[in-house]
């Protein structure tokens, strides 16, 4: 027998494993139509009951009931669906809010409420593409506000980093948005994304409205900005377009997102919404 | 839905595969347990009819693979499983065998462990891995071939003969 054959051999099966297994299937045949193979109802109800439990036992003194239902923080998401997640201190989802029907199918389809944030993410990619909302060119738009720039750098960091794994084939991106700003998109019945998106295009589309562009996916609005950046860039003389290197690096004062590697004639608008982030 | 006996046959027949296969893909004593629950789930729901064994192992193993590049996938998942269970805790394994199967993880890409594993150990045709993997045939001569370069390179020798 070669080293190979002798080598895989000793591997087996544990009897706890086995053990484990059986246990596990045994409820679980109890509820077939359970989804989340990956995250087992066993392990993660015993992961949120200690956590819960945790949390009740510090209540007296450190933790307090509004850490764990307060909103600390919020997570929109564009990709077709549009959607908006509600972050405790714990960064725990307390609320999914969609914006339009697709985001409503979406949250439909995926339960996301009582998950850390970057699970809840990859969970809601994974049935958006699922359900055919990812092509070759889709674009991932998201937006953080925290009031904290660096939770929302951390929560920027890492949903670039989720989300990108998650859709190996999508642009995704993500900003941080102020208070205001969110504020005045839910009074336009839409995500702070797609908000940010149309006063991108505002800013050089002398021409364009909001209600013109409510209805638009934010690719289509992001091509609209482009095209209308490429205009003046080409009647001042010459074509910025193509010079701007992003790099993340480059954007450490935190008013940029984390950007892929395409050049983005937005870009450079990150820092004229300086106004718009309020972090001080 | 098959019955409890029926998983208990399953187990007992290929238990010590699947954990062959977690056993090249996952670094995390937790991930093991998730790949066999997500693997002997999907084998209690379905109702495929198995001509044989080694088919239904074929079709176990498919699926555990699958299942550990969807752990392997999974960012978040990688960032929370940030302990890694020892990897020998739960297996005991000779100094000899430790040797060779470390050369395998650290030396050998992802790609090439599961056709090593499914021919050399297996005893898999090409067509079969082909299937398994979701592979042309001739992509698994040419991995089999590089596989077999590399190990023997890895190992020195011919750990194959």
């Amino acid at each position: 027998m070669h080293r190979i054959q002798t080598a895989f051999d000793e591997i087996r099966a544990d009897d706890a494993l086995l053990a484990q297994t059986r246990a596990s299937l045994r409820t679980r045949r109890e509820r077939p139509d359970a989804k989340k193979f990956r995250f087992p109802p066993l392990r993660r109800a015993a992961a949120l009951a200690a956590a819960l439990a945790a949390t009740l036992a510090l209540a007296a003194g450190l933790f307090s009931h509004t850490m764990v239902f307060s909103a600390a923080a919020y997570v929109s998401i564009d990709v077709n669906p549009s959607v908006e997640l509600t972050l405790n201190r714990m960064n725990r989802v307390i609320d999914a809010q969609p914006f339009n029907e697709e985001g409503e199918m979406l949250l439909g389809a995926a339960s996301v409420k009582g998950l850390p944030y970057g699970e809840a993410a990859e969970q809601l990619m994974a049935s958006a593409d699922e359900q055919g909302y990812t092509r070759d060119d889709t674009l991932v738009a998201v937006t953080v506000q925290a009031g904290n720039a660096e939770r929302e750098r951390t929560l920027q960091d890492t949903l670039a980093q989720v989300l990108r794994a998650a859709a190996t084939d999508a642009e995704v991106e993500v900003f941080p948005v102020s208070a205001d700003l969110r504020e005045k998109a839910h009074a336009c019945h839409m995500s702070a994304a797609k908000y940010l998106a149309i006063q991108e295009l505002l800013d050089v589309d002398e021409t364009a409205t909001l209600e013109q562009y409510s209805d638009s996916g934010i690719r289509q609005i992001r091509q609209r900005t482009r095209h209308c950046q490429d205009a003046q860039n080409d009647s001042v003389g010459g074509n910025e377009h193509g010079k701007t290197d992003v790099n993340p690096a480059s954007e450490s004062n935190g008013d940029g997102g984390a950007h892929t590697d395409e050049t983005r004639g937005s870009m450079g608008r990150g820092n004229a919404h300086g106004n718009e982030h309020g972090h001080d | 839905m098959r019955s409890e006996a029926d998983i208990d046959l399953a187990l007992q027949a290929h238990a010590d595969a699947v954990r062959r296969v977690c056993f090249l893909h996952l670094r995390n004593r937790s991930d093991v347990e998730d790949v066999f629950q997500e693997v002997f789930l999907k084998y209690v729901l379905g109702e495929d009819a198995f001509d044989s064994h080694d088919h239904e192992r074929a079709w176990l193993l498919r699926v555990a693979i699958n299942a550990c590049k969807d752990v392997n996938k999974s960012f978040w998942s990688r960032r929370v499983s940030a302990i890694e269970d020892a990897e020998y805790r739960h297996i005991s394994i000779s100094d000899g065998s430790r040797d060779v199967l470390d050369a395998v993880l650290r030396l050998v890409p992802p790609k090439y462990r599961d056709v090593i594993y499914l021919h050399y150990y297996e005893g898999y045709k090409a067509a079969e891995i082909a299937a398994i993997l979701g592979q042309k045939q001739n992509t698994i001569y040419t991995w089999l071939t590089r596989a077999r370069k590399q190990l023997e390179r890895t190992l020195g020798g011919e750990p194959l003969a």
